[in-house]
């Protein structure tokens, strides 16, 4: 069982996420934002972070990059959720370390595997 | 002594029936504003309301969490207020999930019979409602709906023909190119930007459907299925483009089909897009095939785009010069030659006027 953090300013996608990470036993902690989910990380420190690309003040990259900047949340693995399947963006995100990426519309059952997968690596 | 000028007279009476009249209709406008808000938000909290004890079960459903059923007869079972205000949502759903919880979410809105109703609706004598129909066909798909979404690709009002071609690119039926192309080109056209992507996630059946009309006896047809072979990125098709570019009697045809190639980037095309700029061809040809080719980045076309910055058609040299740039740090080097060439004026100004501006354009080429 993990803490994992999930940001998405969709309130659909995100009650899906929510509901199916929790299923799989994890603990899991709500934003609703980038500036939400950047304070959440920073004061819960998750095992693990799933974020929209696109969310209003900060995106998913901004909150990535953000995290990787500071010792504290560096190690906090990133999942990207993104509706955008293009080649940039999927760039930007390796580029800014997050380890892996889901395209939306996306498969709630895939999205659990590859949270599982990170996890299985980083322990 | 001379009497002052009389000023408009104004009835006294007249002046206070007009303020009072424009201070109720003031007032009217701001009950009408408040109570219209209290309304909206009266409606929003009673739809939050019937949504409210569904919506755990939709999302239960939406994330793949019903192996027995369960989730699905009692969503299909829910009173009918209170589905309706949950349909909406399940419709949002549909369009942000795949794999088995799209095929549940799918299994849910025909139990309740919205597809067999969005079926029925493709007719219907509202536009609103005919464009939510081919919205939700193109989230459901399955039996009937490319057919009927078809037939609303010719429907009268202009909204609903874009909200079908996205919904058959959606669904990437191959039997849905041809009428899709037929929409391209028709009297009242769809625009390539609607079609184009729905062409493109069709595929191989787009090219065939498009290569089918591109011999079509009206030039502006022709000229609509060229430029849309090269925006659906039909590289295989580059042979039938570069005989447009060669061959056909519109001008605007061949220069749609210089700009294709140039999008496609084939190899193939250096040479007839070479020969497209010609002092020959027409302007406009010869400065779209010359951007051609430094969208294509031909290193082959350098001496011939060098050679074009000295043009005497101002616009075909400027091209040249940007395309150069365009080309790459060759390009760049054989501009930088030609901003050396004179740079205080002689015979060659103008070229070297060209270089340096397109020079100046791009700093990289520039510092190179």
């Amino acid at each position: 069982m993990a803490m994992v953090l999930v940001a998405d300013d969709d309130p659909d996608i995100r009650d899906v996420v929510v509901f199916k990470l929790q299923q799989s036993g994890h603990d899991v902690l709500v934003a609703e934002d980038g500036g939400e989910a950047l304070s959440l990380a920073r004061r819960a420190l998750p095992d693990l972070a799933v974020l929209d690309v696109m969310m209003p003040r900060f995106t998913g990259l901004d909150v990535c990059r953000e995290l990787r900047a500071d010792p504290e949340t560096a190690g906090i693995p990133v999942i990207l959720l993104t509706a955008r399947a293009q080649e940039g963006d999927i760039e930007s995100g390796f580029a800014w370390g997050a380890d892996d990426y889901v395209t939306k519309p996306f498969s709630p059952r895939e999205l659990d595997s590859r949270v599982r997968a990170v996890l299985a690596r980083r322990r | 002594m001379t009497a002052a000028p009389a000023g408009p007279v104004v009835d006294r009476a007249v002046l206070v029936v007009a303020v009072v009249a424009l201070v109720a209709v003031l007032l009217v406008l701001a009950v009408a504003l408040l109570s219209g808000r209290w309304w909206q938000r009266r409606a929003a909290a009673g739809r939050a309301q019937r949504v409210a004890p569904g919506r755990p079960l939709l999302v239960a459903l939406a994330a793949g969490d019903d192996d027995d059923g369960t989730l699905l007869d009692r969503l299909a079972t829910l009173p009918r207020a209170q589905w309706r205000a949950l349909e909406p949502v399940a419709v949002a759903m549909l369009g942000k999930v795949r794999g088995d919880a799209r095929t549940a979410l799918v299994a849910l809105l025909e139990r309740r019979g919205v597809v067999q109703r969005a079926l029925r609706d493709a007719r219907h004598r509202r536009s609103t409602t005919r464009a939510r129909a081919a919205h939700l066909l193109g989230l459901v798909g399955g039996p009937g709906a490319t057919p009927r979404l078809a037939a609303l690709l010719g429907d009268r009002d202009p909204e609903v023909r874009a909200v079908t071609a996205r919904s058959l690119g959606r669904l990437g039926d191959p039997s849905a190119a041809t009428p899709l192309v037929r929409a391209l080109v028709r009297a009242r056209p769809l625009p390539h930007q609607v079609v184009v992507p729905a062409l493109a996630r069709i595929g191989p059946a787009s090219r065939t459907a498009l290569l089918a009309a591109a011999d079509h006896h009206d030039p502006t047809v022709r000229a609509r299925v060229i430029e849309a072979l090269g925006l659906v990125g039909a590289v295989d098709t580059a042979p039938r483009l570069v005989r447009a570019l060669g061959e056909d009697p519109a001008v605007d045809v061949r220069l749609r089909a210089a700009r294709a190639l140039g999008r496609l980037g084939a190899p193939s095309a250096v040479g007839p897009l070479l020969a497209a700029t010609g002092p020959d061809e027409p302007t406009a040809l010869r400065v779209t095939a010359a951007q051609a080719l430094g969208v294509l980045g031909a290193r082959r076309a350098i001496p011939v785009l060098a050679g074009l910055v000295a043009d005497p058609h101002h616009w075909v040299a400027h091209t040249a010069a940007a395309a150069l740039v365009a080309v790459g740090p060759d390009g760049a080097a054989a501009l930088r030659g030609l901003a050396d060439a004179a740079p205080g004026g002689g015979a060659d100004r103008p070229a070297s006027a060209h270089a340096r501006e397109a020079l100046a354009a791009a700093p990289g080429a520039a510092a190179a």
